[in-house]
């Protein structure tokens, strides 16, 4: 009789297939996890299928789909792999006519295979169910029905899966190969797939509690995410994630490889131990630790405990850890307490590390010469929502000199969370790297600052405005809200001249450009209340690309969205400053917006901010700053209604912060709140529109003795 | 023929098996004796190819083991810690078997599964443990091995099925030179079956016997002399001497004729050629009553 040792050396499809039959319920329960996420509610809603459905599960953004893939890829991992946690079951299955190699393949692809059977039925059956569902898509303002529950789609599904199955699926058996237990396999397998990302979040926890100026890197986080494909899917769309398949299968099959030859040397008589290499006994244990001090520290370190979350969470994570790994309750000897001190020892140089800065993360401030452009990001500071760009050396020396003025007072600054500024400077270097940090700044360390002054009231900080000048009017739609009551003025309708001429709005924007362009500092930072708000929406033709994720996309403005165009946004507050631009507003027909004279509107002044609390807003900590009169209902004695349109607008206009932040300290806040009479909700019905903040040292006479008047009754 | 050549082997710094060399002749019966710890299991999982040797060579029939299909396709194995599928019942267990072993008869395994009286469709892990030691070797003599490793094979098996187990074990080993290796931790249970031994101590061969040479060498003599001898019997290997009155008791290997005409010439008042049980052999070629092997076997 012929050798069957001839396929037996590399490949034994009879163990494949006996695996297949032995573990058939993992498959079965992984696609009834399928079909009832998926194909079951199509079925029951098939003659009105919504798009955002079939959108949902072909971008595995349905959550049983993403279930399913996990679960079907460990427990595949750990079913075929589970002859090796038993000493019993490793000796028989190693002594039968297999090599290492034909063990390892026949086991990986017969759990792959069990792994993506389900995805692949429920692929097919999705074929089947396959209608045409319609979703709208704008391609040169016309409107386009586009089939998105097509064949190609569900075959593009079906790959994505086979990615992510794989890789998942990969890592697991990994994990099966150095633990020596079925549970801590299949723990292992879940960990390991989100190790990286666990330990990233953990790090971000840290900086984020010790680090003065430490912002989210995006960047970090974007690689972070694309370790594996599983996370991608939350990340990325479409095509972009079609491109990294390949990357992510080569990877797989690298692991795969990796863990192949870890097989090879495998000590089977560790079966039954936690863990099969030395090296991972240690390694387990001290994950444990880590991430049982860094979460119980970071919770009670939060709640003013100072280090004894990280001591209480460490001694707990080691007993635990040990008492894992060893697979025993006798963990008290000296071995273990030498350990423990080079646990201990390690975590102490983290924390202390963090803590103290020992990278100088807060203190580094690039070489002047290093640096190819800066940027300030702030939502107070902007101007059509533009973050203010800087390359010229002395903008930059600028720039950096306020930076290191506020690292100088990073200790003063650290624990302010009061009224003041948010602000993120990012530098971008010529080595290509990028520096980024985002600060809490109070108030008077960025009014009062000369740096900040000087870049911008520089030429470089007019480029927002100069960009107005470069838009072409055809690709430009332009909106006004007014601020003070609920009606709009939509200036252009889906990019025609219909409702204003192309020449009226370029001398809209050269006006808002001009206004832009003389804004000191001082006003820029004052926090005016904008008395309107004026938004504007500019296309680019995409260049034959569809948008990606990274283009600004506001189809609110149109209410559609054309796939060939890339979209920007700009919306700008205009307060009493803009003069310009006010005049324009005036001159052509729009005053309405500038006036308070919608029906029923009124206003209620109060000396207080009450109404905010009410509505869930936690007050400023250092709210009584600004007023130290007990709060008042609007009922009740106190509260001063005005109902004279030009009184209200007149407030607003002249004497009106957009929120406390902004208002001065030295005086006492009174509180305006535009309400709206709705008249369908009957008489005494109101809804607040705006608020705002008054100075009342600032009030005209008239006002402050009427509110004098109120308040003393 | 299986050849062990200075097989070791540590766990974590522990040696479990020291330079060993073990020597099984082809179509013969080894039977491996030592006590719980003395390396007999870990010498077997070298011998199925499970472990690697961190150094030595484990051959048959001059190939290596390890990683060896050709070879594992002849090779039986009944573990000490029995191990079939979930679920399965020695019907399963066969057709995947048929599969994987060439050399599968199915006349034998019907035979078998009728003569043993098992239940194929039921599920093994519903059998006694006995059952499944039986499940076990029916499944592995129906691969027909020309090889076959036993560890602790007759545990928990009542003497009815024992004695058919060795049925089939001494037939293929006469019918079709299956060479066999079988552990236990009894040495009265190897006398009668095996052909030559070997005792395991602490990872360490103490001794490797044929038994049939070992048998015809040895001899447990009583024997009384008329008179005082001077050097009496310097003719002859003895390797105990006990004296209990007149009569003296004699361990003597040499072979058989020689004891008794060299006996004879001293003219004995009594000499009575006794029967020596396997254990008495070890334990005088091990250096007497008071040797370890007494400790490490009894």
């Amino acid at each position: 009789m012929r050798s069957k040792a001839f396929y037996s050396n590399v490949f034994s499809l009879p163990l494949a297939l006996e695996n297949l039959k032995r573990f058939w319920a993992i498959g079965t329960v992984g696609l009834l996890i399928y079909l009832l996420s998926g194909a079951f509610p199509l079925v029951l809603s098939y003659d009105r299928i919504r798009p955002y459905m079939i959108e949902t599960m072909l971008s595995n953004h349905n959550p049983g789909y993403m279930a399913a893939h996990l679960f079907l890829a460990i427990s595949a991992a750990v079913a075929v792999f589970r002859y090796l946690q038993n000493t019993g079951s490793a000796g028989v299955m190693h002594a039968m006519p297999f090599s290492r190699k034909s063990l390892y393949l026949s086991s990986y692809a017969s759990g792959l295979t069990l792994a993506y059977l389900p995805a692949f039925i429920n692929g097919l059956v999705l074929l089947v169910l396959k209608t045409p569902v319609y979703q709208t898509v704008y391609v040169d303002n016309l409107p386009i029905q586009t089939d998105i529950y097509t064949a190609a789609n569900v075959l593009g599904w079906m790959a994505e899966v086979l990615v992510i199955i794989t890789f998942v699926y990969s890592i697991g058996v990994f994990a099966g190969m150095v633990t020596g237990s079925m549970v801590l396999h299949a723990l292992t397998a879940l960990g390991f797939n989100f190790l990286l990302t666990a330990l990233y979040a953990t790090f971000l926890g840290y900086s984020e509690i010790y680090f003065f100026g430490f912002t989210y890197n995006r960047l970090i986080s974007d690689i972070t995410l694309k370790l594996s494909p599983y996370t991608y899917v939350f990340q990325a769309e479409g095509d972009l994630r079609a491109s990294a398949w390949p990357m992510y299968m080569v990877a797989a099959v690298l692991i795969a490889a990796g863990t192949y030859f870890i097989y090879k040397k495998r000590p089977l008589e560790k079966a039954t131990e936690s863990t099969v290499f030395r090296f991972m006994e240690h390694f387990l244990s001290f994950l444990i630790v880590f991430f049982g001090s860094s979460l119980t520290g970071m919770v009670f370190y939060e709640n003013d405990y100072g280090y004894a979350g990280y001591v209480l969470g460490g001694i707990l994570g080691f007993l635990v850890g040990q008492m894992i790994v060893k697979k025993t309750l006798k963990i008290f000897d000296l071995e273990n307490l030498k350990t423990f001190v080079v646990f201990a020892g390690i975590m102490a140089v983290v924390i202390v590390g963090f803590n103290k800065d020992a990278l100088g993360y807060e203190r580094r401030i690039p070489q002047l010469g290093s640096v190819e452009t800066v940027t300030i990001d702030s939502y107070d500071l902007m101007q059509g929502n533009r973050p203010l760009v800087f390359q010229e050396t002395e903008n930059v020396r600028a720039l950096t000199d306020f930076h290191q003025f506020v690292i100088d007072r990073r200790e003063t600054y650290r624990a302010h969370q009061g009224f003041g500024f948010g602000m993120t400077l990012t530098y971008d270097l010529d080595s290509g790297n990028q520096i980024s940090r985002r600060y809490h700044l109070p108030y008077e360390a960025v009014m009062e600052s000369e740096s900040l002054r000087r870049l911008y009231e520089s030429d470089e900080a007019d480029k927002p405005a100069e960009l107005l000048s470069q838009l072409q009017m055809a690709d430009t739609e332009i909106v006004l809200f007014s601020g003070n009551n609920y009606e709009s003025e939509q200036l252009t309708m889906h990019y025609s001249d219909d409702v204003l001429s192309n020449s009226a709005k370029r001398l809209l924007l050269d006006a808002l450009s001009r206004d832009l362009k003389e804004m000191t500092f001082r006003q820029l930072v004052s926090g005016r209340a904008a008395i309107l708000q004026l938004q504007i929406q500019h296309r680019t033709e995409a260049g034959g690309k569809t948008a990606d994720a990274a283009s600004e996309t506001y189809p609110y403005m149109t209410g559609k969205e054309d796939s060939n165009y890339r979209y920007e946004f700009f919306g700008y507050g205009i307060t009493a400053e803009y003069e310009h631009t006010l005049r324009w507003i005036t001159e052509n027909g729009y005053e309405h917006l500038l006036t308070a004279t919608g029906t029923g509107d009124f206003a209620v002044i109060r000396r207080n901010c009450e109404a905010e609390e009410e509505e869930g807003i936690t007050r400023p900590a250092d709210y009584d700053r600004f007023t130290s009169v007990d709060v008042k209902h609007q009922s009740e004695p106190g509260s001063l209604v005005l109902e004279d349109p030009e009184a209200i607008m007149m407030l607003i206009r002249d004497h009106a912060y957009r929120d406390l932040r902004h208002f001065p300290a030295e005086e006492d806040a009174l509180c305006l709140t535009v309400y709206h009479r709705s008249e369908d909700k009957g008489y005494g019905m109101f809804e607040a529109t705006m608020r705002y903040y008054l100075n009342e040292a600032d009030l005209p006479e008239g006002i402050r003795a009427e509110a004098d008047r109120y308040l003393s009754e | 023929m299986i050849q062990v050549t200075e097989l070791s082997k540590c766990f974590d710094g522990f040696s479990a098996l020291s330079g060993l060399n073990v020597h099984v002749e082809t179509g013969s019966i080894y039977g491996l004796i030592g006590v719980n710890g003395s390396g007999k299991t870990t010498l077997i999982k070298h011998l199925t190819g499970v472990y690697m040797p961190d150094a030595g060579q484990v051959t048959f029939d001059g190939e290596d083991i390890y990683e060896n299909t050709v070879l594992k396709e002849r090779l039986g194995y009944i573990p000490d810690d029995l191990y079939f599928f979930n679920s399965y019942s020695i019907r399963d267990m066969a057709s995947f078997y048929r599969k994987i072993y060439p050399a599968w008869n199915e006349q034998r395994y019907r035979d078998m599964l009728r003569e043993f009286g098992l239940p194929a469709v039921r599920k093994i892990s519903k059998f006694s443990k006995g059952m499944q030691k039986q499940a076990a070797f029916i499944l592995v003599m129906s691969t027909m091995p020309d090889y076959l490793i036993l560890d602790e094979p007759i545990d928990g098996l009542d003497p009815l099925i024992r004695k058919r187990v060795w049925r089939y074990v001494v037939s293929d080993v006469a019918e079709r030179q299956m060479t066999v290796l079988v552990s236990s931790h009894n040495l009265r249970e190897m006398e009668g079956i095996c052909d030559s031994i070997g005792i395991l101590s602490e990872g360490r061969m103490m001794i490797e016997r044929d038994l049939e040479e070992l048998k015809t060498d040895i001899h447990k003599i009583q024997v009384a002399f008329k008179e005082e001898k001077e050097r009496p019997l310097s003719n002859l290997n003895i390797l105990h001497r006990e004296k209990r009155g007149s009569v003296e008791l004699l361990i003597v290997r040499n072979a058989g004729n020689l004891v008794k005409s060299e006996l004879e010439k001293e003219d004995p008042a009594i000499l009575d050629m006794l029967p020596l049980s396997l254990e008495e052999i070890f334990i005088y070629e091990m250096g007497g009553e008071n040797s370890e092997i007494q400790s490490i076997l009894f």
